[in-house]
């Protein structure tokens, strides 16, 4: 627990990269930089879709984004998932069959039950 | 990750299973031989105060150069700063500052010696700047500024909407080191008739994206010329991390980050507004005075997000804490203008029935947080509501609902906080 947190320490971490007499007074050194490719690794998601519809999801849901995302989204109404899924197959291109769109929409619906008030 | 799949697989009309297995070994598990799987690691768990809000608290290094965050998704990666962080610091630690990709597509390296900045269309010398010319051949810029997420704080939207459901922490206050914008497009030389900046990064947009996908966004030229929108170099005195936008990203002071382009390789100088998705169909708001809606409403102008809105945050005493009756109790926190400067911070004890001015800590310009202070001393035992209120040099101040909007943005309701005297 830290009582006195912020005023002590954004001032202890400002002197540290000397705003305080750079940006401040105007007369400003550049930062010492020195360019160096990056390359990183990300971590993957294995994670899929289980229960009731979850077939279809791992079909269509898990190109483009983890299910985890889909996962945290809240209950919203049906017409607002079908929204959601239309927009993913015209907006971003996902290849989803015209004749799916109603079906995903209502397990997503199944999934997350009506909007809570 | 996608560069040895050719467009012709991608646009297979209605894909298979073995297409679908062939896209994903490429996409998702394509980690499975490059990184590590998440869901293999074990993480503490954390509840964001809303229906839905557990989510994981990944250690250090799960992600590249970042410490420890709120897991939002994996991929592409929407990491969240855990709440401690704004207690400890008025400038957000690089490892710790939140992170937001799209694109599952988004680069993955950045190699320095063949970035190029370029300043193209509308000029009279178009440009091409290395990494170098714009450490050494520009004056440098500072500023302090808070880079929020148009989304910050989705999870407490009423009614709810759908995508990242952040809480607070899509948020953080850096300083940042470049080069002002202006001294680029007056180096190039703007011709007459220019009236928009378009942004582009090294995000291409492959296949299935459609074309007009590509990460682009656009400023009217006046602002992009203000002297304060910059190209930064460095944040909090060092290269940014990858996954913040190394090496360059684009800092539009006041306004929401969707513009803060992230790894920012190209500037077209316009004679007509932006045309691609980010701008014409993602980030839009109603055209009214708040920005916000009736939930349902129909037949509303829609406009580019654009000005952020005053904001201020408790970070002390924890939510839910135990005080002593009769003694002081110092509360605190962190609060901003939004797009333009902080006027004052006002604190209420009970409810909202009396407010009293907080004390300011030091104002490292408009645009970054300033931290306040203000104490009260319980009287009674039992429950008590704290507030806290931002009102920025506009006269503009945060509002007690949150308003509504069908993006879930610009939410900057007073917070709340709740307190026990015993
Ligand atoms: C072709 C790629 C693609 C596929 C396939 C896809 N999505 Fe998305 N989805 C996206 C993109 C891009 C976004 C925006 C990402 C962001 O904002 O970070 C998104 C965002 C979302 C959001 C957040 C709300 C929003 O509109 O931004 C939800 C919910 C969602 N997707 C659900 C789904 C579901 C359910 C499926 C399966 C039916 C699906 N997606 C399939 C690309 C896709």
């Amino acid at each position: 627990m830290n009582r006195h947190g912020i005023f002590s320490a954004g001032c202890t971490l400002l002197l540290a990269f000397g705003l305080a007499s750079t940006a401040v007074a105007g007369a400003a050194s550049a930062p010492k930089i020195h360019w160096k490719s990056e390359r990183i690794t990300l971590p993957t998601s294995d994670l899929t879709f289980t229960g009731p519809g979850g077939q279809v999801l791992n079909t269509y849901c898990l190109m483009c984004h983890s299910a985890d995302f889909v996962n945290e989204q809240p209950a919203v109404s049906l017409v607002t998932w079908k929204v959601e899924v239309n927009k993913m197959k015209n907006a971003f291109g996902a290849p989803i069959p015209e004749d799916q769109i109603d079906h995903i929409a209502e397990v997503l619906y199944q999934r997350f039950g009506p909007p809570k008030p | 990750m996608w560069e040895d799949f050719s467009t012709d697989e991608v646009t297979v009309p209605q894909w298979g299973r073995r297409e679908f297995l062939k896209m994903s070994a490429l996409l998702g598990a394509a980690g499975l031989f490059a990184g590590h799987s998440l869901s293999a690691r074990a993480a503490a768990m954390i509840d964001l105060p809303f229906v839905n809000g557990e989510r994981k608290l990944i250690p250090a290094g799960t992600f590249p150069q970042k410490g420890e965050m709120i897991l939002q998704r994996v991929r592409p990666p929407l990491l969240e700063t855990p709440w401690s962080v704004f207690d400890r610091h008025i400038f957000t630690p690089n490892d710790q500052f939140y992170v937001r990709w799209h694109m599952p597509d988004f680069p993955d390296h950045v190699d320095v010696k063949s970035y190029r900045i370029r300043v193209t269309g509308l000029v009279k010398k178009p440009l091409e700047i290395s990494l170098e010319e714009l450490l050494h051949d520009f004056p440098l810029r500072e500023m302090a500024a808070v880079n929020q997420c148009s989304g910050n704080s989705r999870g407490f939207v009423n009614p709810r909407v759908n995508g990242a459901q952040w809480a607070n922490g899509a948020m953080g206050n850096a300083v940042w080191a470049g080069v002002a914008l202006r001294e680029l497009l007056q180096r190039a030389g703007v011709k007459k008739g220019a009236t928009h900046l378009a942004f582009r990064s090294l995000e291409k947009g492959m296949a299935p994206f459609p074309a007009d996908t590509r990460f682009e966004k656009v400023l009217d030229l006046e602002h992009g010329n203000d002297g304060e929108v910059m190209l930064a170099y460095a944040m909090n005195g060092a290269t940014m991390p990858l996954l913040n936008g190394f090496p360059v990203r684009l800092v539009v002071p006041g306004w929401y980050s969707t513009y803060w382009v992230k790894m920012l390789t190209e500037i077209e100088v316009m004679d007509h507004p932006g045309t691609g998705f980010w701008m014409t169909k993602a980030y839009l708001i109603p055209d009214t005075p708040t920005g916000y809606m009736t939930p349902g409403e129909k037949g509303v102008k829609m406009v580019p997000i654009n000005r952020m809105k005053p904001r201020s945050f408790f970070t002390e005493p924890g939510s839910g804490a135990r005080v002593a009756k009769g003694h002081p109790v110092k509360v605190g926190g962190i609060a901003m203008g939004g797009s333009t400067a902080l006027e004052r911070v006002l604190f209420s004890a009970d409810g909202g029935a009396h407010w009293q001015k907080a004390s300011l800590g030091h104002d490292y310009g408009p645009y970054g947080f300033r931290a306040w202070q203000a104490s009260f001393t319980p009287e009674k035992t039992g429950a008590y509501t704290l507030m806290v209120k931002a009102v920025n040099r506009q006269g503009e101040e945060q509002p007690l609902q949150g308003g509504w909007n069908p993006g879930g943005f610009m939410y900057n309701a007073i917070e709340h906080l709740p307190l026990q005297a015993v």
